[in-house]
């Protein structure tokens, strides 16, 4: 356990300015998203009203109130998802190559601890999750700088205000991200870091095999995948939709409890017994 | 004692390892001698599992492979095992934070022994003070064995003759050391035990001291005789 | 301590923002008030199984003006308010409780096992529970048999009958009901020809419980359009939709203007939006005779959409809200039987006057307005359709007197 906490703090340290540099840029692109729309709306109020001399009333019949959903759907919000996300997948295959790749072979270190290999997994695990959950945190803190940004810059007249939970469920990606229920968060964010568990161990595949471990480690992920999904299309396709959605949701969690049970299993098997440096 | 029994390794359809054993004891240094790529390497790495076998067995002081004897084994590869964007300081709290045996007294020691300083980031060192640190890292571990790979490939002459020092210094004292070569004329005078491998086998195995009294021969005379035939 | 700054900051964030955000939706959730119908007068068995679906508005501010706010979905009953996010995670998996579908659910699990539990392909009364679902070959596209499951509620007996399909035609199931010992099933078929033309076909499917066989099928109804016609059967939907009907009845729609396409049958329930029709028809298929008539209505019903329907009656409003008229036609008698003023006492100080909801079921109107505010007094009144007498008066009312709230009510669901 205290070889795994310092790991993590590890691991966690050698994150931190990556992460750092991503939350910065994830921030810049948000708040310049909200100012550049707010700013474009309002003065094409300002356009009207002033210009062509239409009323409040007028106006508000041809744009309607803006909400921050505008915000929410635009390409500045949708890029920096698409960055967190990319990076998180990115850093999931870096985590492990940049320890073997490279002149300073740090595997070499990493294995030789005196500690159950398995904690470097879990280590490296975890990273990769309160990485994740670091994004989501902060995006909530994030929007409630962002909607008060909004509702300075947008009069009063012509917005519509939204608080930050209805602000974050205005897409569906937006949606998986941020459930209503803290079971539901439980549910995605544990699928989530079972399949980044299949990784990490299809890494461990080819890191002990190789080439020949690609394709051990395709069947390996995709066999998982299989399993973890399998009660839905199971029930689906075999049963005649047998069982009801609390039951599927139950062998759900437990085909998702066998998956990143088995991958952390397979693992440490690889790790102890067939890594390669 | 360091026991290796009967290992076999094979790289796809190659066999490098065919049938491979020898033992190393405390207080002597062994040395794998072979020309490049006859598997010394490997036996090192096998023994600190970083690599499987397909085959045999090590023990360590009569126990097979368990995380915590790398509290009883260090292992310095021929690269350096830290992190290039680490200073030597931090490299040195990293060893301190997961071994039990490291030994912060006698790191500092060599650090002044090698006239290193200890915030200088890894990636600035040049080729011979980075094989200086990495030694460094292993040999402060207060451990009954430490693995050397190649210590002196690539490396300038005066790094290597420090270097040599160390062998002879108290760092060394009444350790088991498994030293890989394939340069022996560093290291001739100082190693106590030889095994030659070739063709993925041990050709030979044999004490220094007994071979030049009893048949008046030095280790490289034995390995001329094995490489000729 | 040094070196662990970081990690501790970055789980630090992690939690208390994930955290605040659960704990705030948690506790926002448990501050809802609760809801109850008091009554002011009448019968209270007029309620005890009807359940109110409502949106109550947690912020105000921010109801667009449609009425559509941001709010929480609850199920309100005589003594009871359930809000959809306060469920347990058990009852969030298996359904809303106080509705007649979970009631099935629970005491009919193992006959409900893969069944889609829609409205239109689940009968049940005293004696049967019946399901039929179409086999849909999903590589073909094309439907490849009828399949019925039933049980016998007496003997607890449950059979299936396969029907296979030789047509290749989309099929869906429209109504289930059940005659003595036959379960009859409703369907509709439709043909997409290459030139885009349609032929829609109502049938009836006949089984025999006693064989377990198909009885005869029956082509109640076809209408094929001509180029650039569009066609559409639909049913009229009752207030309980799972329940025995005396009727089933359908409307037969032919239109040139694309618009019109548009059209579905929610419409029939809606504001009541006319369209020139070219053609508009009701037909009525009598369950107990087998025997499919042609609707007459009077000029005065004929071009407009069936506001209620409840199985034996259809209901027109007419008039608007400040003098409300509903006409009953009786699909037996084959005219209008009554044409009623609704009293009602009208909610004092609505902010939308002209919002009111009604539900017409067993002969009784169901009224409600649709916006319930502190503002006012709101009620939710029962009416007799043949006596236009209030039978029942009730009040919605919260438990906490003194609150400030706002509250859409969108359907009136009956648990029966």
């Amino acid at each position: 356990m205290k070889s795994y906490l310092k790991l993590l703090n590890f691991e966690m340290n050698r994150l931190a300015k990556f992460l750092f540099i991503l939350i910065l840029v994830v921030f810049g692109i948000q708040i310049a998203g909200t100012v550049v729309i707010s700013l474009g709306f309002t003065s094409e109020i300002n356009d009207l009203m002033i210009r062509q001399g239409l009323t409040e009333e007028e106006v508000l019949n041809v744009f309607g109130k803006m909400t921050f959903q505008q915000i929410v759907i635009s390409v500045f919000f949708f890029g920096t998802i698409f960055i967190a996300a990319t990076s998180v997948l990115f850093y999931i295959f870096l985590i492990w190559y940049r320890d073997w790749v490279g002149k300073n072979t740090f595997a070499y270190r990493l294995l030789m601890l005196p500690t159950n290999r398995i904690n470097v997994y879990l280590a490296k695990l975890s990273t990769i999750l309160i990485m994740t959950l670091t994004f989501v945190a902060l995006q909530i803190i994030l929007l409630k700088f962002e909607i008060q940004l909004f509702e300075w810059i947008v009069p009063e007249a012509f917005r519509e205000d939204l608080t930050v939970s209805q602000a974050l469920r205005q897409s569906i990606e937006m949606g998986l991200l941020y459930p209503y229920t803290f079971f539901e968060f439980l549910i995605n964010y544990g699928t989530g870091i079972t399949l980044v568990a299949v990784i990490f161990t299809f890494i461990l595949f080819e890191r002990s095999y190789r080439v020949k471990g690609i394709f051990i480690g395709i069947g390996y992920g995709v066999l998982s995948i299989l399993v973890l999904f399998s009660p839905f299309y199971i029930n689906d396709l075999l049963l005649n939709n047998y069982f009801y959605t609390d039951e599927l949701i139950l062998m759900f969690i437990m085909a998702d409890i066998i998956v990143l049970g088995s991958a952390i299993f397979l693992g440490h098997y690889l790790l102890k017994n067939k890594i390669r440096i | 004692m360091i026991e290796v029994k009967h290992i076999v390794k094979k790289f796809g359809r190659k066999t490098v390892l065919k049938d491979v054993s020898f033992t190393a004891n405390k207080g002597e240094i062994t040395c794998l001698i072979g020309i490049n790529g006859v598997g010394k390497t490997t036996i090192l790495n096998a023994i600190t599992r970083l690599t499987p076998l397909n085959d045999g067995e090590i023990l360590v002081n009569g126990e097979s492979f368990h995380p915590s004897i790398f509290e009883k084994v260090s292992y310095i590869p021929d690269t350096i095992t830290m992190l290039p964007n680490m200073k030597i300081k931090d490299a040195m709290e990293f060893m301190n934070d997961f071994y039990k045996s490291w030994n912060q007294e006698r790191a500092d020691e060599i650090l002044q022994f090698f006239n290193l300083k200890e915030e200088e980031k890894i990636s600035s060192l040049s080729k011979g003070n980075t094989a200086k640190v990495n030694l460094m890292l292993g040999l402060a571990l207060d451990t009954d064995f430490v693995l050397m790979d190649e210590p002196f490939s690539g490396i300038d002459i005066f790094s290597r003759e420090q270097i040599a020092d160390v062998f002879t210094s108290h760092l060394i004292e009444d350790r088991g050391v498994i030293i890989t070569t394939h340069e022996i004329n560093d290291i001739e005078h100082l190693i106590d035990k030889a095994v030659i491998l070739n063709d993925g086998i041990v050709v030979k195995e044999f004490s220094t001291e007994e071979i030049r009294e009893t048949e008046g021969k030095s280790v490289i005379d034995v390995m001329r005789e094995v490489y000729r035939q | 301590m040094k070196k662990y700054w970081k990690s501790i900051t970055i789980i630090l964030i992690t939690v208390l923002g994930i955290g605040t955000f659960y704990i705030q939706s948690y506790i926002s959730a448990l501050s809802l008030p609760d809801f109850k119908i008091e009554t002011v007068e009448g019968d209270e068995t007029f309620i005890e199984n009807i359940v109110l679906v409502s949106e109550y508005v947690t912020d105000a501010e921010n109801v667009d003006e449609y009425g559509y706010g941001y709010g929480q979905i609850l199920y309100l009953t005589e003594d009871n308010t359930i809000y959809r996010n306060q469920l347990s995670l058990i009852n969030e998996m298996k359904g809303i409780p106080e509705t007649r579908e979970r009631f099935l659910r629970d005491e009919y699990s193992s006959f409900f096992r893969g069944i889609n539990m829609w409205n239109e392909s689940i009968y049940e009364d005293e004696q049967y529970l019946v399901s039929a679902d179409i086999v849909y070959n999903y590589y073909r596209g094309l439907s490849e048999g009828v399949k019925v499951k039933y049980l016998n509620k007496e003997n607890g007996q449950t059979e299936s009958i396969d029907y296979p399909l030789s047509s290749n035609n989309h099929l869906i199931i429209d109504d289930i009901q059940v005659n003595g010992d036959t379960i009859l099933v409703f369907a509709k078929q439709w043909t997409f020809r290459e030139d885009g033309h349609a032929k829609e076909a109502a049938y009836l499917y006949k089984f025999d419980m006693n064989t377990n066989e198909l009885i005869t099928t029956e082509e109640l109804y076809v209408v094929e359009a001509e180029p650039d016609q569009y066609v559409d059967i639909s049913i009229l939907h009752d207030s309980k939709s799972w329940s025995p009907n005396d009727y089933v009845v359908y409307r037969s729609i032919m239109q040139r203007d694309e618009a019109v396409q548009e059209y579905d049958v929610e419409d029939e329930f809606g504001d009541g939006e006319r369209v020139q029709l070219e053609d508009n028809r009701l037909f009525a298929y009598e369950v107990a005779t087998g025997e499919m008539k042609e609707v007459n209505l009077p000029e005065s019903l004929r071009d407009r959409f069936v506001n209620y329907f409840d199985g034996s009656n259809l209901y027109y409003v007419t008039g608007d809200v400040d003098e409300l008229k509903l006409a009953v036609y009786s699909l037996k008698e084959d005219k209008i039987i009554n044409e009623l003023e609704i009293e009602y006492t009208k909610y004092d100080n609505a902010r939308m006057p002209g919002y009111y909801m009604l539900t017409v079921d067993d002969g009784y109107v169901y009224f409600h307005e649709t916006l319930v505010t502190d503002e006012g007094t709101s009620f939710l009144q029962v009416i007799d359709t043949t006596t236009g007498e209030i039978v029942y008066k009730g009040k919605i009312v919260p438990e906490k007197s003194d609150l400030q709230f706002e509250m859409f009510i969108m359907r009136t669901e009956f648990q029966y």
